[in-house]
């Protein structure tokens, strides 16, 4: 028989080398001990560049991740300011003061971005028969609520403007990149579109300078672009209607999110509260049952858009318009019932007291 | 040959070790999100300042605008504009929480990881 050659094995290693192994076993063993341990820091190790800017008449606030974030936030940010010369009525020179100017006589070319916006605001006023109208433009001057004058209008004058107010009056020539209005009196004003179309441009320019992932809210309208480095998804704080504070956390992976809420311009004259999402039928701030509406689509512009809708149109008839566009929402009523659609009912986390959510249709 | 036991010894050590990682895991869960408030003035950051340090409440004034910054967060306590928005905004402490004075083009944020990435409203 041959001698088998000695295998040194863990239970005859000579004790200097046991001791040798322990020691070098115990510290990977602490090694590692305190890197799992650490572990949840490593979630939080990529910061943002987060900026705050003044455009279209409100706050635009970027948080843009990755290398090149810093150009990227810059580049939106003029984006958007260059947006708002194309589409202010209140802009010299801008596209829709040109429009406007020559309401009733000519032909106004459009640059395209003024155009497509144009193209959502016209699709969405003839689907919600109206309740979203981009001609409110006579009757949102008479209440100017930007001015903070904080008056009612004259039921008179508001009756005589009214007749001009019809998103019919607005003609778009896709062809030539042209619009014209019917009447002399018609008039544009983009102020329940422009935020979400904000929203739109920023995130076409983190598009082009190559941001890894960011998030733009101009004015409380929401885009999002990419995925965090994390892997999260983008956490949107919906603000309480009935105070300053939250309503609950929507948590998106992409897309657009828009609210209208009657809370945000308005004032309250002999007991009555007056806001600034005007219905197009009757010259006055919708009275809908409704006090604040959160909707999530593809597009800034429409998600502004149908945020507007919905809250003129109601609960039911916002949610069928919603699901014609396949978007979905969050309808909040007077009465501190949420109703959310479908598919955001796991998305979805109430935070505040004093609202019930209701049943799942 | 025999098997060696476990002395008292390393037990003991083992379970220092056990104790020490779980303080540590506990200790990176705790640490507040948002400790940082930017304030910036038009675009430009003006103080970046890590409250959770503060010992005791600091006054800034930026642009006409008085903002108070405490242990728990910031919140602007006067504003000359007309509609006082930034005032009743209230208390910023969590990561993503913001008081913007539009008017003054003043605006207070929490920033970090953990809280909400955006408002909408």
């Amino acid at each position: 028989m041959k001698a088998r050659p000695v295998k040194t094995t863990l239970r005859n290693l000579p004790e200097p080398k046991a001791k040798k192994l322990a020691l070098l076993l115990g510290a990977v063993l602490l090694v590692l001990v305190i890197l799992i341990a650490l572990f949840p820091l490593l979630d939080r190790t990529e910061e943002p560049y987060t900026v705050t800017t003044y455009a279209m008449g409100s706050y635009v606030q970027q948080s843009v991740y990755g290398k090149n974030s810093e150009t990227a936030a810059v580049t939106a940010a003029d984006a958007v300011q260059a947006l708002e010369n194309k589409i202010s009525w209140r802009v010299s020179g801008s596209d829709i003061q040109k429009l406007n100017s020559a309401a009733g006589k000519d032909w106004t070319e459009l640059s395209a971005d003024t155009m497509e916006i144009l193209e959502i605001a016209q699709d969405v006023a003839e689907k919600s028969g109206g309740a979203f109208d981009v001609t409110i433009a006579p009757i949102s001057r008479l209440w100017d609520f930007d001015s903070e004058r904080n008056t009612v209008p004259d039921s008179d004058q508001i009756a005589s403007f009214l007749p001009y107010v019809g998103y019919e009056f607005l003609r778009l020539d896709t062809e030539t990149g042209a619009a014209s209005l019917k009447n002399l009196n018609n008039a544009v004003d983009l102020g329940a579109i422009g935020k979400g179309a904000a929203c739109d441009v920023a995130v076409e320019a983190y598009a082009e300078t190559g941001a890894d992932a960011a998030i733009v809210s101009v004015g409380g309208s929401v885009g999002v672009y990419g995925r965090k480095e994390s892997g999260a998804d983008w956490n949107i704080a919906v603000r309480d209607p009935n105070t300053d504070g939250t309503l609950g956390t929507l948590t998106i992976v992409s897309g657009f999110v828009s609210t209208s809420g009657s809370y945000e311009k308005s004032f309250t004259l002999d007991g009555t509260l007056y806001h600034h999402l005007l219905d197009p039928a009757t010259g006055y701030p919708a009275d809908s049952g409704l006090i604040s509406v959160t909707v999530l689509s593809d597009s800034g512009a429409r998600s502004d858009a149908l945020a507007t809708a919905c809250f003129v149109l109601g609960l039911d008839e916002g949610q069928a318009l919603l699901e014609t566009y396949g978007a979905e929402g969050i309808f909040i009523d007077e009465t501190g019932v949420i109703t959310i659609t479908d598919g955001l009912q796991d998305r979805f986390t109430l935070t505040a007291s004093g609202y019930t959510l209701a049943a799942q249709a | 040959m025999e098997r060696r036991r476990i002395t008292l010894r390393e037990i003991l050590c083992a379970a220092a070790l056990l104790a020490v990682a779980i303080g540590l895991y506990l200790w990176s869960f705790a640490r507040p999100a948002g400790g940082t408030v930017v304030i910036e003035q038009d675009g430009k950051t003006v103080y970046r300042i890590d409250f959770t340090t503060l010992s005791e409440p600091e006054t800034l004034e930026v642009n006409g605008t008085v903002i108070e910054i405490g242990p728990n967060g910031a919140w602007f306590v006067s504003s000359p504009c007309p509609d006082q928005i930034c005032v009743k905004a209230g208390l910023c402490s969590r990561a993503g929480e913001s008081a913007v004075c539009l008017p003054q083009r003043v605006s207070l944020r929490i920033t970090g990881e953990g809280g909400v990435d955006a408002i909408t409203g």
